[in-house]
């Protein structure tokens, strides 16, 4: 049977323990100033820091694993592409040899291209793995009241709550779908990106439908168990959403130094490209 | 305050955009406290009936309401479901999609919060529900970790902590294991005797509603077509079975001893009053020897197909699912496989088809290591079919469908054409060759992946589950599927939780728990096993209950496995 929940972390730890939004505060700041900031460094940086986050924080070796397979052949099309056709692109690197059917001879690879690339890779990831690192580290209920006491609207954190439940629920569904086809003979694993594609096409209508035959029944559910979407009730664990003195100079300094990067941005310039 | 809890007054309803009314001209009038026990076929409009008690339907859904429902004096097009759900409370069929929080105290606290109880008073109410479905102690566990029966019992406690009056419960224990259906059962049964809280409670156990039930209600093309007692309700076979509804087993035997109307004044339905009524019965029937065809099985000396030699499974978690299992199975046997959830059953039977590799031991299909094959290769000799159909169709077409697995191995175009004509035909499925299979109903598209399994010709078919959430007819057209396929010579693997509906259809039974293979005999002498079948919490069908009371065991005493067998060896002088 799939299951409903997204299994967050067997293990506490700093990150973990902290207020749901001082995590939120993170994930923003992360999130923004990737791509505020131009700077190869600045960002990988900043990348190194979620990562080192994610792992210190006992986050899903296999998790990590399956995202990065997920996002590589992308981030290596964007790179090649942005190093191929990228305007800002000067130091030429190597022209393509003259077998590469239709660009061959013609295109040539360039320093600046490939370094833009880097940064367009930094931007898509850091937000990706940064999202996992604060949803598992958190209790989903500690989530809803954390984004209601930053004045989101009831009903949207229930459905941002909905929504995280329904992301184990996909996978375990996809994995049901694989599983069925290559039990009719399908050998996925010996074929290519390409020929895969309609592979995954053909998953989505079970896909979708199964999907929103679940949110029928979990509204269904959630209207038996007298939920009606209003703001007004009351919240058991509000006393595990609460601000330690840690979480106040996290807050405190978070807020530094996002202002602080986008001042020095703006005034001093940092931050900016170098190739 | 008035004891008519649940008031329907000359209630009709109908979906919106649909043609035909889902329920039709139904009145009732149910007592404070009363057990009401809802029975019928798929689609006889049961899970509407349920969701009209806290106004689903029609706030929910709209579509055309007539007449009137009142439970406990609020009437249900007045008042709105948020309303209602406090006197109302509500148990699904699917476990997993009832249980929304991440904590076991927070489920039952979710409605609560809902409600905006005062934080003490939650926390009063939430030991207090957990005490009553006996989870107390489990308050931080996540939901996830629970069994099926746990997860059920949780979604009851869920339902109390609103203090309802009226408790409903669609279809709650169908995919469950027999110790999960046992467990929700005491637990409903004794919030209805201790508490007083009314229950109405659909299942398809004739056995446990002929037992628990103060009333029966047989539904069926959404008309109300009996309301009675259970002692009455079940005399009227005839009408049960023509609806679907399969009569308890005890009620079957004797009503194939004393066929005669009025040779009793009424037959038993249950097994403590079949057995005073056999004591009463003068002079009292004896067994008769009678002969059954339970030599060795034909496929005995046939060559091993599938073979496990102490084979181990250790899940990544640690899970131990398989702790040396050495089992082997012959062409042409009809194998059943049954015991509790996490006993083992799926984990043994997909390492046939390299969904899994084996943490120790060997797997050997058709004399070779299984580690030789790809999954996509196995497919090809062994099917296995899955309970969910919806997660194993993916065309367009039931043609496409059936042709998708031929398509793949690359069968040329004529063959693909050929077989996919044959397996329609051999399915009765040919009119809806050019259907979208989701277009089709559930037992349709279940025969749809038989169908497209069946396409690749494969030798051995395993079925995982196929009856659960089935109602008897769709059980039972399965299981004739099986059979079918039987005769012909496959060879056929059944993974089930329904003991009584094997007779007939499986020779072999293999139990299993705790990863280990408990038991492995033919089907006459292994049900007769039950202290060993007890032992891994599964009850014997009640007909064999009944033969063991009566007749002492003995190497000698018969083994009758149905109600017509046993009726056939007891014979009234």
């Amino acid at each position: 049977m799939p299951s409903m929940y997204v299994q967050y972390v067997s293990r506490p730890s700093f990150f973990s323990r902290l207020d749901v939004r001082v995590k939120l505060l993170f994930m923003f700041l992360v999130s923004t100033l990737i791509l505020i900031w131009d700077n190869i460094f600045y960002q990988g940086a900043m990348f190194a820091v979620v990562m080192a986050l994610a792992f210190s924080s006992h986050i899903d070796r296999a998790l990590i694993r399956k995202l990065f397979a997920v996002m590589l052949p992308f981030t290596v099309v964007m790179i090649l592409i942005q190093g191929l056709w990228s305007p800002i692109g000067q130091t030429v690197l190597m022209t393509l040899p003259a077998w590469v059917p239709f660009i061959g001879g013609k295109l040539a690879l360039h320093w600046e291209g490939l370094v833009f690339g880097v940064m367009v890779a930094f931007r898509l990831l850091t937000p990706i793995f940064a999202l996992p690192l604060v949803v598992m580290t958190t209790d989903v209920n500690d989530l809803v009241v954390g984004l209601v006491r930053l004045r989101v609207p009831y009903k949207v954190a229930f459905i941002f709550s909905i929504t995280l439940r329904f992301v184990p629920f996909i996978f375990t569904e996809i994995g049901a779908i694989t599983e069925a086809q290559r039990l009719r003979g399908l050998a996925i694993e010996k074929m290519n990106f390409f020929r895969r594609i309609p592979i995954f096409a053909s998953m989505l209508v079970p896909l979708i439908l199964g999907s929103l035959l679940k949110a029928q029944t979990l509204e269904i559910v959630l209207q038996s168990k007298a939920f009606s979407g209003s703001p007004q009730r009351t919240f058991l664990n509000e006393n595990g959403v609460k601000l330690r003195p840690v979480d106040y100079a996290l807050l405190i300094g978070e807020l530094i130094f996002f202002v602080g990067a986008i001042l020095t941005r703006l005034i001093l310039g940092w931050g900016g490209f170098v190739a | 305050m008035s004891n008519d809890i649940v008031v329907i007054k000359d209630f009709s309803y109908r979906y919106a955009s649909a043609a035909e009314f889902a329920l039709h001209d139904i009145s009732l009038t149910l007592r404070r406290g009363e057990f009401l026990g809802v029975m019928g076929p798929t689609g006889a409009g049961k899970t509407t009936f349920c969701l009209t008690l806290n106004g689903i339907v029609p706030h929910f859904y709209g579509g055309d309401f007539y007449g009137s429902i009142t439970v406990a004096g609020l009437d249900t097009v007045e008042h709105p479901t948020y309303q209602l759900a406090q006197c109302v409370g509500m148990v699904f069929q699917d476990p997993e999609m009832q249980l929304t929080a991440p904590t076991v105290a927070g489920e039952v606290a979710f409605a609560l919060e809902n409600i905006c109880l005062p934080v003490d008073e939650i926390k009063r109410r939430v030991p207090a529900a957990l005490m009553a479905v006996r989870l107390e102690g489990l308050e931080e566990k996540h939901p996830h970790q629970l069994s099926g029966g746990q997860k059920q019992r949780l979604a009851i406690a869920a339902a109390l902590a609103l203090q309802p009056d009226v408790l409903v419960l669609d279809e709650p224990t169908s995919q469950l294991d027999p110790v999960g259906t046992d467990e929700v059962f005491a637990v409903v049964r004794e919030l209805n005797r201790s508490q007083g809280i009314t229950i109405i409670l659909v299942s398809h156990a004739s056995e446990e509603i002929a037992e628990y039930a103060d009333r029966v209600m047989l539904l069926a093309g959404g008309k109300l077509l009996a309301l009675a007692p259970p002692t009455e309700f079940f005399q009227n076979s005839e009408l049960l079975w023509a609806n679907g509804v399969r009569p308890p087993e005890v009620t079957q035997a004797f009503q194939r001893l004393f066929p005669v109307p009025g040779s009793l004044p009424t037959y038993p339905v249950t097994l403590p009053q079949a057995l005073a009524q056999y004591n009463q019965i003068q002079p009292r029937p004896t067994f008769l020897p009678v002969i059954y065809a339970n030599g060795r099985p034909p496929a005995a000396e046939n060559e091993v197909v599938l073979q496990t030699e102490n084979l181990h499974y250790t899940y990544d978690d640690g899970t131990q699912a398989l702790k040396g299992v050495s089992v082997a199975i012959r062409r042409g046997e009809y194998v059943a496989i049954v015991g509790q959830n996490g006993g083992g059953k799926s984990t043994l039977v997909r390492h046939f088809l390299h969904l899994l590799t084996a943490t120790e031991g060997r797997v050997n299909v058709f004399g070779k290591d299984v580690n030789t094959y790809s999954v996509s290769e196995l497919a090809q000799f062994i099917g296995y079919v899955s309970q969910n159909p919806d997660n194993q169709i993916f065309s367009d077409t039931v043609e496409r469908e059936v042709a998708f697995a031929l398509t793949n191995l690359r069968f040329p175009k004529d063959e693909v054409q050929r077989r996919v004509a044959t397996v329609l035909q051999d399915m009765e499925l040919e009119w809806a060759a050019k259907r979208h299979p989701l277009t089709l109903s559930k037992g349709d598209r279940s025969r749809i992946v038989v169908a497209a399994t069946l396409a690749m010709q494969p030798e051995v078919l395993i079925f995982d589950e196929p009856t659960t959430g089935q109602d008897y007819k769709g059980a039972q057209a399965i299981l004739e599927l099986t059979r079918k396929l039987h005769q012909a010579g496959k060879t056929i693997i059944v993974i089930t939780h329904h003991l009584y509906l094997l007779p007939g259809y499986a020779e072999r039974l293999l139990v299993m728990g705790k990863g280990q293979l408990l038991l492995d005999n033919s089907l006459r002498y292994a049900f007769y096993e039950t202290a060993k079948l007890r032992e891994t919490f599964l009850t014997a069908p009640q007909v064999i209950r009944l033969a063991e009371a009566i007749q002492p065991q003995s190497e000698a005493a018969l083994r009758p496995l149905t109600p017509a067998e046993l009726a056939a060896a007891l014979v009234a002088q």
